[in-house]
């Protein structure tokens, strides 16, 4: 027990160098700037956006309608009978919205009356989206605000939102035979905000854990002291078990980093938007908060999950060279871990054609990703019957490890490469 | 009892036979040299005994325990310096005799007086404190010569342990290799100078081709094949 301890605290240092810890460090406050800079943004979104609005037609109708614009979110800057401004010079509006004259007129007659507008674009990106939306919204809200107007002075006696939506729907949610009163939508993008990273936390992870273990034993190559190692008082079951704990301790240190960077981002996104009373409420009715044997089957799908990767990457590291040969060498762990990611991001596995489906389920990371998914729809046998097939996979693996190291393939697959230098 | 009992040796890689039906005997205190040219079978039969290859056929004891039945029994016994070996880089010499010890030995008492004496061997002055990466070719070779002696096995197996050391180095590791078997200690080495053969070893195996063609003391060999040095009797043997 002391010596597998002594083993381990070298395979940890040897793992946990400048040139790994700092690239992990690195990501993370990368991750937290990123969850400030949006979270900034996503406030500086919420604020008054300012438009120039350009009044030629100068009624009480266009009066009312900029003061409707102003309730829309908007900081209007008025101008009367002006031109339209250069939009070569720098212009600190978002937008300009033109109101023609005539335009009272029309409106008075009851027919479409047109506004003109020119909105800034200045980007194309996710976080600029907004800005493209941002005169149609507010024209939306002033036309809602004018036909309820409209409706009242027609049928004075009617109730304006009735008439405009004479059809309420009053929503449920049915998940696991459990249902809710709430609106599915909500629910769903609930939970998405809950697990969206998750598989990349897993799909990160359990590669990590894998990388880490075949570079221990590249290492073990390149510095040539594998023989050595091969020729002390120590089982070869220590030597492996050692190196598999050190990987996996190292994983998972960088898991955390990762879960806390992320989460950050995570977050930033969802953080203005606090979750309401009846969502709570209805996550609770319909039983989606994940209970602690839900959490401990989680557990135990990664846990499997890790230890296969570990498995295999030891064999894999075997044929290892040096430490430049890793990254190829991790290829195939790294498709297996890929086909179930993405599946996992893009589609119910259930739609997919047979042959997709039963190439899936054969990989046993398949079930680490689907575990989640399947708690929150309480399939909690299928998630056991995955550990299981994890379990005979990494006994497997660790099996044709063990026949690897205590045969001299370990070595000779080496020397091999050694031999062909000469 | 003899510390090392190797009988009717042979190993082959696929089809190619690397050793065959070796066989010699070492004693207690006792320094025996394998001599050959390249690729004769050397390291893979010092690699065998280290249990660290698995022969084809034959059989292995140090100190009667089977190198195959009882590994781990063997291993305790043992210390094996292979031909081409290093340190682990993240770490000092000291820091790596001090993890060597600890695969050794459960006693920490034991296991500082292994560091001490293998920081007297390697004879690094500060260097020790130095991370391994920053050590010459010779330097490491001494660090690791300094770890293959520090727990005066039974059997130390020393695969070309002069190699890459200048005059000055060798000599005082010939001096140290001396002094081991002062304990009791065996050793079996490999090496191609045969001065440092002559001086050092109690009796020597000749092999080529995977074959021991001779065994015996230095002097009784050479006088066998009527030779004025080990030299001229490695090439009559190698040639012929
Ligand atoms: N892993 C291997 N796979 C195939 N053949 C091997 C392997 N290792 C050694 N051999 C072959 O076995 C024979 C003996 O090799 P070995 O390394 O034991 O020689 P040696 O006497 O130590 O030589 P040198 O003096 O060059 O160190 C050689 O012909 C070599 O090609
Ligand atoms: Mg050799």
């Amino acid at each position: 027990m002391k010596r597998f301890w002594v083993l381990l605290v070298k395979e940890l240092r040897e793992l946990l160098t400048p040139q790994t810890i700092i690239p992990i460090v690195l990501v993370v406050i990368v991750f937290m700037g990123l969850g400030k800079v949006i979270s900034q943004q996503a406030k500086l979104q919420g604020q008054p956006q300012p438009v120039l609005v350009i009044d030629d037609d100068d009624s009480a109708a266009s009066a009312g309608v900029v003061e409707l614009l102003q309730h829309a979110n908007l900081t209007v800057t008025l101008k009367k009978q002006a031109a339209l401004p250069d939009f070569a010079q720098p212009l600190n509006q978002k937008a300009v919205i033109i109101i023609p004259a005539g335009f009272g007129k029309a409106l008075g007659a009851g027919q479409p009356a047109r506004l003109e507008s020119y909105t800034i674009q200045n980007g194309f990106s996710i976080a600029r989206l907004a800005d493209s939306a941002l005169v149609s919204g507010a024209v939306a809200q002033v036309n809602a605000a004018l036909s309820a107007s409209r409706l009242h002075q027609a049928l004075p006696h009617a109730d304006p939102a009735a008439t405009l939506a004479p059809v309420k729907n009053n929503e449920h949610i049915v998940v696991a035979g459990k249902a809710a009163n709430i609106s599915p939508a909500k629910i769903v993008t609930y939970l998405n905000s809950q697990i969206a990273f998750v598989p990349v936390i897993l799909f990160i992870v359990i590669l990590f854990a894998g990388q880490m273990v075949a570079t221990a034993m590249a290492n073990e190559k390149e510095n040539k002291t594998l023989e050595t190692l091969l020729s002390v008082p120590i089982s070869r079951t220590t030597i492996v078990a050692a190196k598999m704990l050190a990987a996996g301790i190292v994983a998972s240190i960088t898991a955390i980093a990762y879960v806390y960077g992320l989460h950050s981002i995570q977050s930033s996104f969802t953080g203005s938007q606090t979750v309401d009373a009846a969502t709570t409420a209805a996550i609770n009715q319909l039983g989606l908060n994940l209970s602690l044997h839900s959490y401990l089957l989680l557990g135990l799908a990664l846990f499997l999950g890790i230890l296969t990767a570990l498995a295999i990457a030891l064999v894999l590291g075997a044929f290892a060279d040096n430490i430049k040969s890793v990254q190829s060498l991790i290829m195939p762990l790294m498709v297996l871990l890929m086909i179930p990611y993405l599946a996992s991001m893009v589609t119910d596995i259930q739609t997919l054609p047979r042959v997709f489906q039963i190439i899936l389920y054969l990989i046993p990371f398949t079930y680490t990703f689907q575990a989640l998914p399947n708690l929150y729809v309480h399939n909690d046998s299928l998630v056991l019957l995955g550990s299981a097939y994890e379990l005979a996979c990494f006994i497997g693996f660790i099996l044709l490890a063990a026949k690897l190291f205590s045969s001299d393939q370990i070595l000779t697959l080496r020397l091999g490469w050694l031999i062909r230098k000469r | 009892m003899n510390v090392l009992t190797v009988d009717h040796l042979a190993k082959s890689y696929g089809v190619a036979q690397a050793v065959s039906n070796v066989s010699f005997t070492i004693g207690e205190g006792e320094i025996f040299a394998l001599v050959g040219p390249n690729g004769a079978g050397k390291s893979t039969t010092l690699r065998m005994i280290a249990t660290i290859l698995r022969p084809t056929a034959g059989t292995i004891a140090v100190a009667g325990h089977d190198v195959q039945k009882e590994a781990a029994k063997v291993r305790e016994l043992i210390t094996y310096l292979p031909e081409e070996s290093g340190a682990y880089k993240a770490l000092s010499g000291r820091e790596y005799l001090h993890f060597m010890a600890g695969l050794y030995t459960n006693d920490s008492t034991k296991r500082r007086e292994y560091v001490q004496r293998a920081e007297e061997i390697a004879n690094l002055g500060d260097k020790i404190t130095a991370k391994v990466s920053t050590y010459s070719k010779g330097m490491t070779r001494k660090l690791l010569l300094a770890r293959a002696m520090m727990t005066s096995p039974k059997l130390a197996i020393l695969d070309e342990p002069t190699s890459g050391l200048d005059v000055l180095n060798s000599l005082d590791i010939r001096h140290i290799i001396h002094d081991l078997t002062k304990q009791g200690t065996a050793v079996l080495l490999s090496s191609h100078n045969m001065l440092e053969i002559e001086y050092l070893s109690d009796r020597i195996g000749l092999i080529v081709g995977g074959k021991i063609k001779e065994t015996g003391r230095p002097q009784d060999i050479k006088a066998r094949h009527d030779a004025k040095n080990l030299e001229e009797v490695f090439l009559k043997v190698a040639s012929a």
